[in-house]
């Protein structure tokens, strides 16, 4: 287990001293997938490496397992570190070492015997199907090869913690999907922590258990994924996952609607659905229209599944007699999480 | 005849004395600038040894140092090589403003060299446990190592160029040998002809440190 106890991190620049992380508390359990997401400049990274204590505290305290890191002498952090792995936006891969050599760095580091090495690192390469590369120079890799013997050699130790700072940010969507797969397997089979810091949400919804989100330095609001995505608390997250489901309905729909129900004399609305759980597949609308005397369209529409749950946003306009048509809405607003109104006839 | 046979033998002399001021002082500028060179980088690096004063100290020193031409701290060191190597003549004398010289200079290029090591390699190994002792001989050092190389090269060649000026205050070595003959004595052949194994010299010199330099790239 991981734990933060008003976490602050202060470090002096050129432009004098920026207060990094303010305040922050909260816990990642033992072997989930944790994301903490959040704009450049928000302070993950900062806070991130104070799991590892690469960044040194200003007050309160990071426990990893019950060690409290900020309290631990030169010696015990180098030993703390090699208990926690590491992988990178840019990978960090060094250069002048073979994809073998890299990945043996950290055992060398640790000490660990020649043959333990050889076999270790074999072991190691199999994991991350990367055999046939052995020899070869991190020139010499794609991306997503890079990342890899990032993985490799972060696990190297029998690392029970491995923390990933931006780790799909610099590969193409395909490779992401492949190294968050890896990831999530290794994080089940492995039974290891995961803690990755990335500004891309779709990242997060793919593989974390639990998010956190920070914004300038604090932490604005955590929980589970579901329920941070589906039913954010905070403004700023909600703006953060609007650019996710953003929709604007086109000038040219809503001029038409507006058109043609005030030619037929009808009173119209225009609402944003958004369905959780259950209701998700539930057939709400055909429903509706149904039982009311009111014309339901479907503008627009989106389910996707997180951790297996379905959420949904729709786009709908509602048209008939003006009583009809709140009635029609109010019977709607009773079975989906929210509803929001964005036009309706003046 | 005998003349030809004494001029080569005596411009032999001179370049073993030549080889020998500068790949002693070589050899201990590269170790000393190579460990001021990490200082440097390292006191202005917040993950290593963060600190400002040791930073502008050293690298104020470094800068007196570079600020004088050689022909100044040669004669201006001069009197403390009577106390280090006893002698304020021949090459053993100038050995220690040679010495100086270089260190500083190599100081310099080492930094850069440092400095143009991957920062996110650097934190990677201390992410993996490193201590700052194997920092620099694991990564620094292997990453920097064909920026290093160069550096090698071009210290080399400002030594040579060093060291023939120190034939001017009597320190031996090929320099002394063309002023005493090609100048003093107006033996227009014999400068000719040192200029000719000079620019020989720096060639094979720049030759190889580029052989060596390509061959240390991995990236």
């Amino acid at each position: 287990m991981i734990s933060f106890r008003n976490v602050d991190v202060k470090f002096e620049t050129d432009k004098g001293v920026v207060h990094a992380v303010r305040n922050v508390s909260f816990t990642i359990e033992k072997e989930s997938v944790f994301g903490v997401i959040g704009a450049s400049g928000a302070g993950k990274s900062t806070l991130l490496r104070t799991i590892n204590g690469l960044e040194k505290l200003a007050s309160g305290e990071v426990a990893v397992d019950g060690n409290i890191v900020n309290r631990l002498s030169s010696r015990q952090l180098r030993e703390h570190r090699e208990r926690i792995g590491m992988i990178f936006q840019h990978f960090n891969l060094i250069a002048s070492r073979t994809v073998a050599q890299n990945i043996a760095y950290p055992l060398k580091i640790a000490e660990k015997g020649r043959a333990f090495i050889e076999t270790r690192v074999d072991e190691l390469l199999k994991l991350v199907d990367l055999e046939d590369k052995k020899h070869a120079y991190p020139a010499k890799l794609s991306g997503g090869q890079k990342q890899r013997v990032g993985i490799a050699r972060a696990l190297a130790n029998h690392t029970k913690i491995l923390l990933c700072d931006e780790p799909t940010s610099a590969l193409d969507s395909e490779t992401t999907r492949v190294i968050l797969q890896l990831l999530r397997q290794l994080s089940q089979e492995l039974g290891i922590t995961i803690v990755i810091i990335t500004h891309e949400l779709d990242v997060v919804s793919a593989i974390c258990d639990k998010v956190a989100v920070m914004s300038e330095g604090r932490l604005v609001e955590t929980g589970s994924i579901y329920d941070v995505f589906t039913s954010p608390r905070e403004e700023y997250t909600k703006k953060l996952l609007d650019t996710r489901y953003d929709f604007s309905i086109p000038e040219e729909i809503l001029e038409k609607i507006r058109r043609v129900n005030t030619e037929q004399g009808r009173y119209w609305k225009i609402v944003r659905l958004d369905y959780i759980g259950e209701g998700a597949n539930e057939p709400v609308i055909s429903r509706a229209s149904k039982r009311f005397d009111t014309e339901i369209d479907v503008i627009h529409g989106k389910i996707e599944y997180i951790q297996g749950k379905p959420y949904g946003r729709m786009y709908v306009s509602v048209c008939g007699e003006r009583t009809e048509t709140e009635k029609t809405l109010a019977c709607l607003a009773g079975q989906v999480r929210s509803i929001e109104t964005l036009y309706e006839a003046s | 005849m005998s003349n030809r046979f004494s001029f080569v033998n005596a411009l032999r002399g001179a370049l073993l004395e030549t080889a020998y001021m500068v790949s002693l002082s070589l050899v201990i500028s590269i170790v000393l600038g190579t460990l001021l060179g990490y200082c440097l980088y390292a006191t202005s690096n917040r993950y290593l040894m963060p600190n400002r004063y040791a930073n502008s100290i050293i690298g104020f020193t470094v800068n007196m140092v570079r600020s004088m031409p050689f022909i100044i701290l040669l004669v201006a060191v001069l009197p403390l090589s009577k106390v280090v190597a006893g002698t304020m003549v021949g090459p053993k004398a100038i050995i220690l403003p040679l010495v100086i010289s270089s260190t500083a200079f190599f100081s310099r290029l080492s930094e850069s060299a440092f400095r143009g090591v991957n920062k996110g390699v650097v934190e990677y190994a201390l992410s993996a446990g490193a201590n700052n002792a194997q920092i620099f001989f694991t990564i620094l050092l292997p990453e920097a190592g064909s920026t290093l190389i160069s550096a090698v090269t071009v210290a080399t060649i400002a030594l040579l160029g060093s060291s023939a000026m120190a034939g001017t205050v009597g320190g031996g070595g090929v320099g002394h040998f063309a002023i005493s003959y090609g100048y003093e004595r107006f033996q227009t052949r014999i400068l000719l002809v040192c200029i000719a194994v000079l620019a020989i010299i720096v060639q094979v010199i720049q030759f190889i440190g580029d052989l060596a330099a390509r061959r240390a790239d991995k990236s």
